[in-house]
């Protein structure tokens, strides 16, 4: 039996690394799941892995956006002495592995695509101290000065996988569980700007998603239930749909029955769809049988030209489609809109403002498509010349001078809002689903108030953010030479932030008027999580000095 | 036996997911912020630099003066109270807030550590390291002098320092500069060990503030006395 240590980001349930160690364990290893959120959690793990000495660590490198902070862990490793195998894994990961291992003397392999027989037929090796790995099929790793990538893994089979480890407590909104969980992996379309199409083209040609037995699924979900007291799943399909609204209907219809048919409590799932995924009547089995809660639309952009740049397969009469269906039936619904990307012109950020104040009830955040390894997208602009950077971090200028004046006046003025710290446009929709669990979960106590103040702060969080973008876009056209840049700025974000503020403050009381009637802890952030009672004394000593406690 | 368990895995009571913080949440679909790390080095240097801010913020949250050599750490978790409480859970607080942040924010706002003060120190400053071969193992000498150019630049007299592959023996200040002693961690003279490194910091302070001086002895292999180490300072 091998100790491994997997260590990734585990915000929420880390599926990737949780199916690993159900694996690890059904092959006699034993995992310990090492979680690295945030920056303070390095020297923890650090000592962690240096104190157990395990013979194979394991490091989630999903995220390209993480790369340096998990890079820099297995450098940190070995020059604290650790001597085991240092393995990586993840979309980023496998798209760049020849670079990485080229850079990284640190990293001993790199575990490509689907890893779960490949790290344990790489435990299997360690534990038995073979030294020639070039055997494990699905491996990237050096031979000499050469990076060698063994033969393809063959694909793990849904149907036998071990279903992802549970330890620990699962996330909770008003002490409901929720869990996060896939029904299938891959997806069928093929967007520049996604690399899903990419890995699984690589390890599957010709067919990009595979399904899990909907029984199997309704299994796993009871299970939960029962054993964790989880009431709200997440389904993190790469694509919870497949294409063709007869296919979904019958398969979200199957998994209904065989939900009921197992006994399930009261449940609701939360899923996320293409625009075009968003049919009538397959959303009203979603919402009546499955008891959807919230659905994510991937609208990210509504302009003709980000539509094909993007590779959407979508119109945006499809888009209006979408949003008028999941009105009609009162669906949560939250969006992204990638309102810049590399041939976006005044016009499209234009049509995209629109479409983002048509549909400000749901809760959406806008920004800039990036390149990530693996995608279309990137081989694109390397083919053009356009980008600027490295393979950890790609950069590129927008496809005028104006429009990148208009992006970097955005960024200056909606930083905070969109990506800052707490950034409202998230954190909204952390009320917003606070609401929902509240109306499916408490009909008894809910309050239709709730609901429409809800909405009410999507919508002019949401308005106020379109307005800023149309100010900067004024003052883009007006003001070729950008003398006034600075002066906007200056005038824009505090107006910015003073409404953030105001509706930041709405949200947490509403939140608080939820819990109050519910109890249990909203996922809004409610302003009092890190107060001590001391902390709160001082605040009230200090309100009331200034005349204000009420 | 549970459904949760099938295909023969077998029920056995896991270890709990360790991390310096047990909420989980459930995350929005976070656009990435394209303002994050403009490159402005090769991959690796930025990786090595963002790991000394890593430790340095490791030592800011009270994970200081570890050593993370293999034998050492136990005995230094338990001094410094990282690692796990007196309660068995961990210890570790998000060094801004203690609320969790969301994706969205790691690496964005940054608040820890501080700006580096007086930037242009490290390139002025000549660390010097020598390397000796004892009784318990192998011993480090590194003595960060004082810069005469820069009367304003001092050590700060109170603080230990920060050491990474090895742990502190001694720490003389004097009026011309600090010497750190430290016995490297055993297991960087393993043969095999591709790149050894050992880290000092020493804290500062100058006309701008605070600041701290990292010095990295790396050797191309196994640390050994035989082989001098290059030395390379940098600064946070």
């Amino acid at each position: 039996m091998a100790r491994v240590a997997l260590v990734g980001p585990e915000l929420e349930e880390n599926l990737s690394l949780r199916y690993i160690a159900a694996s690890l364990a059904r092959a006699g290893h034993t995992a310990d799941i090492l979680a690295f959120d945030r920056e303070a959690d390095f020297c923890h793990i650090l000592q962690t892995v240096l104190a157990t000495s395990p013979p194979l660590v394991g490091i989630s490198l999903a995220f390209q956006w993480r790369a340096r902070d998990f890079l820099a862990l297995a450098v940190a490793l070995r020059e604290g002495g650790y001597r085991g195998h240092v393995t990586l894994g993840g979309h980023f990961a496998t798209f760049e592995s020849e670079a990485i291992l080229a850079d990284f003397p640190e990293v001993d392999s790199i575990c490509r695509q689907e890893a779960e027989e490949t790290m344990v037929r790489l435990a299997d090796a360690l534990e038995r101290g073979e030294p020639d790995l070039l055997g494990i099929p699905g491996l990237a790793l050096r031979s000499g000065d050469d990076v060698v990538l063994t033969g393809p893994a063959p694909l793990p089979d849904l149907a036998k996988l071990p279903w992802p480890d549970r330890r620990g407590e699962p996330a909770r909104c008003f002490g409901h569980g929720i869990a996060p969980l896939v029904s299938s992996r891959g997806c069928y379309a093929n967007c520049t700007f996604c690399c899903i199409a990419a890995w699984h083209e690589q390890s599957l040609p010709g067919k990009r998603y595979r399904l899990r037995d909907v029984d199997d699924v309704a299994a796993e979900m009871v299970a939960m239930q029962r054993e964790r007291g989880v009431d709200v799943f997440v389904f993190h399909d790469d694509n919870f749909f497949v294409p063709g609204h007869k296919r979904n209907l019958e398969r979200f219809s199957a998994l209904a029955d065989a939900l009921e048919r197992r006994g399930i409590g009261p449940f609701a799932t939360v899923v996320k769809a293409r625009p075009t995924d968003v049919d009538p009547e397959v959303f009203r089995v979603l919402v009546e049988r499955l008891h959807c809660i919230r659905t994510y639309v991937g609208i990210e952009t509504d302009a003709d030209q980000g539509l094909r740049t993007l590779r959407r397969w979508a119109k945006s009469k499809q888009n209006h489609r979408a949003i008028e269906t999941v009105r009609a039936l009162d669906l949560y619904t939250c969006f992204n809109v990638l309102l810049f990307d590399p041939d976006t012109t005044l016009e499209s950020i234009e049509t995209n403002l629109a479409f983002m104040e048509y549909a400000a009830d749901c809760p959406f955040n806008f920004g800039r498509v990036e390149l990530y390894a693996g995608t279309p997208l990137l081989a694109r602009m390397k083919a053009e010349g356009r980008c600027r950077g490295d393979y950890m971090q790609w950069d590129y200028d927008l496809g005028s001078p104006e429009v990148e004046r208009v992006f970097a006046l955005a960024m200056q003025t909606f930083g905070p809002r969109n990506f800052g710290d707490d950034a409202l446009a998230n954190r909204i929709m952390g009320t917003r689903f606070d609401i929902e669990v509240a109306r499916r979960f408490h009909p008894d106590v809910f309050d239709p108030e709730w609901l429409a103040e809800g909405k009410a702060l999507s919508r002019e969080l949401g308005v106020d953010s379109v307005r800023g973008m149309r100010r900067i876009l004024e003052h883009v056209r007006r003001d070729p030479t950008g003398a006034g840049d600075l002066d906007l700025v200056a005038e824009l974000a505090p107006a910015l932030r003073t409404a953030e503020q105001e509706i930041r403050a709405r949200c947490q009381a509403l939140a608080r008027r939820m819990q109050r009637r519910i109890g249990g802890s909203p996922l809004t952030d409610v302003g009092d999580r890190v107060a001590t009672p001391l902390q709160r004394a001082r605040e009230n000593a200090a309100s009331f000095d200034a005349g204000v406690l009420s | 036996m549970s459904e949760i368990q099938r295909e023969g895995a077998p029920r056995k009571k896991l270890p709990v997911v360790q991390t310096t913080s047990s909420d989980k949440t459930v995350l929005p679909e976070v656009l990435p912020d394209p303002r994050r790390d403009r490159a402005t080095s090769a991959p690796r240097a930025r990786t090595l630099a963002h790991m000394q801010r890593l430790l340095a913020l490791g030592a800011a949250v009270g994970v200081a003066s570890i050593s993370c050599g293999k034998s050492n750490v136990k005995d230094a978790s338990e001094k410094r109270g990282c690692g796990k409480s007196d309660d068995g859970s961990s210890s570790g607080q998000n060094a801004s807030s203690g609320t969790p942040p969301l994706p969205s924010t790691y690496a964005v706002v940054d608040p820890m550590p501080p700006p580096a003060h007086c930037p242009e120190l490290a390139a002025l400053l000549e660390v010097q390291a020598t390397v000796r071969q004892a009784d318990g193992g192998l011993v480090a000498v590194v003595t960060f002098p004082l810069l005469e150019s820069r009367p304003d630049f001092k050590y700060v007299g109170d603080a230990e320092p920060f050491v990474m592959g090895g742990t502190v023996v001694g720490t003389e200040r004097r009026e011309d500069g600090v010497t750190v002693t430290v016995k490297v961690a055993p297991a960087l003279s393993d043969a095999g060990v591709s790149t050894a490194a050992v880290h000092v910091s020493v804290k500062g302070m100058c006309n701008q503030g605070p600041t701290t001086l990292d010095a990295r002895l790396a050797w191309n292999g196994p640390a050994t006395a035989a082989v001098k180490p290059t030395v390379s300072v940098s600064q946070y």
